[in-house]
């Protein structure tokens, strides 16, 4: 059996990340969640992930500075960020520091998924 | 001046007086609204909504003092500069006035270039007034409508996957009624999370409905960008 593609999901939000790792679960993706910006930067010098799903607002540190860290050494795996904030500065900031993709929320199950598997095979 | 005419209502018990003054505003492009004693210019004032009001301090039964406390304190005039027209200044009378809240004063006989000076300076300000209340409103909105996004989009979000994630289900030919409720409460969570929302935009639009402009406890007033800011930043 192929390895499963695994996905960190970043997002403080408990309720979503708890609805999207069962969701992204269903489809075959193995999930890890965690709700702390701080401690997924600990994990993300341990572990590697084909694709992280990233949120913008959370306390202590947000996602732009993840972002900006990650690629800062040069993280080889995907990132996705999803935000509500979802305008055209944001876009060009997430773009600009080396996100894969942007996704607005709200989303819908095929919106995430086609855009998970766009960048997971591109 | 951002009007073609603005509207002045005088109040002043002597028709001699009225006269004069309509006679003068009107070469300057004035409508003049004449009132004859404190408590019509009130009932003008409120139906009427003048720009500005010049009012005469020397009047039988209701004195201006006493009119423009009455004006300053009631809602739907207490935005409109007051020009307090007075026979005698000394210092005490314009103490007096400026206390019951006119904006300036002027003193009869008078003064024809004087009288437009102030009348104009009165109602800049006065527009300059309007400008910052209708800017600070603005901003209250354009704030909540920013933060109200994100709080409505995130359990939209958590509701779209649970809706799916309830069809799946429905589609197996054993349904688990157990994950059908899990996901219900999902849905249920969202909708209370969007009405909480909700009732706070109410909450701002009743306050604003009131004539005031006092900002609710978890509304703050910033802009746009220093809340993008506090926001990428907390």
């Amino acid at each position: 059996m192929p390895k499963l593609e695994s996905i960190l999901i970043i997002d403080d939000d408990v309720s979503l990340t708890r609805i999207l790792r069962e969701e992204l679960n269903s489809v075959g993706y193995d999930v890890e969640v965690i709700n702390n910006g701080t401690e997924a930067l600990d994990r993300l010098q341990k572990e590697f992930y084909d694709l992280i799903l990233l949120d913008i607002k959370m306390p202590e540190i947000n996602g732009f500075d993840i972002l900006k860290e990650l690629k800062g050494k040069n993280y080889p795996g995907k990132i996705i960020v999803m935000t509500a904030y979802a305008d055209v500065e944001n876009t060009l900031l997430a773009k600009k520091l080396g996100a894969d993709d942007f996704l607005p929320k709200p989303y819908d199950l095929d919106e995430l998924l086609i855009t998970i598997q766009k960048v997971l095979h591109s | 001046m951002v009007k073609d005419t603005y509207k002045i209502l005088v109040i002043d018990d002597r028709p001699d007086n009225v006269y004069y003054l309509q006679s003068r505003l009107q070469q300057e492009n004035f409508f003049v609204i004449p009132a004859f004693s404190g408590p019509e210019g009130i009932e003008k004032a409120k139906t009427q909504q003048p720009d500005l009001i010049l009012l005469d301090i020397m009047m039988p039964g209701m004195n201006g003092y006493e009119v423009c406390k009455i004006l300053t304190n009631t809602e739907e005039t207490k935005d409109i500069p007051i020009i307090l027209v007075t026979a005698k200044v000394d210092s005490q009378d314009v103490a007096e006035g400026l206390k019951v809240g006119a904006f300036d004063y002027i003193k009869k006989p008078f003064d024809k270039i004087e009288l437009v000076a102030r009348i104009n300076s009165a109602l800049r300000y006065s527009e300059m007034k309007k400008k910052s209340i209708q800017q600070e409103k603005y901003q209250i909105f354009e704030a909540t409508v920013f933060t109200t996004n994100h709080e409505i989009k995130q359990p939209l979000t958590i509701m779209s996957l649970a809706i799916n994630a309830i069809k799946r289900e429905l589609q197996k030919d054993t349904i688990d009624k157990k994950v059908i409720l899990d996901k219900v409460q999902y849905i249920e969570e969202g909708i209370k999370k969007i009405t909480t929302v909700l009732n706070k935009l109410n909450a701002i639009k009743q306050t604003e409905s009131k004539g005031g402009y006092e900002k609710e406890k978890d509304v703050k007033m910033v802009s746009v960008e220093d809340l993008k800011k506090e926001i990428l930043n907390d």
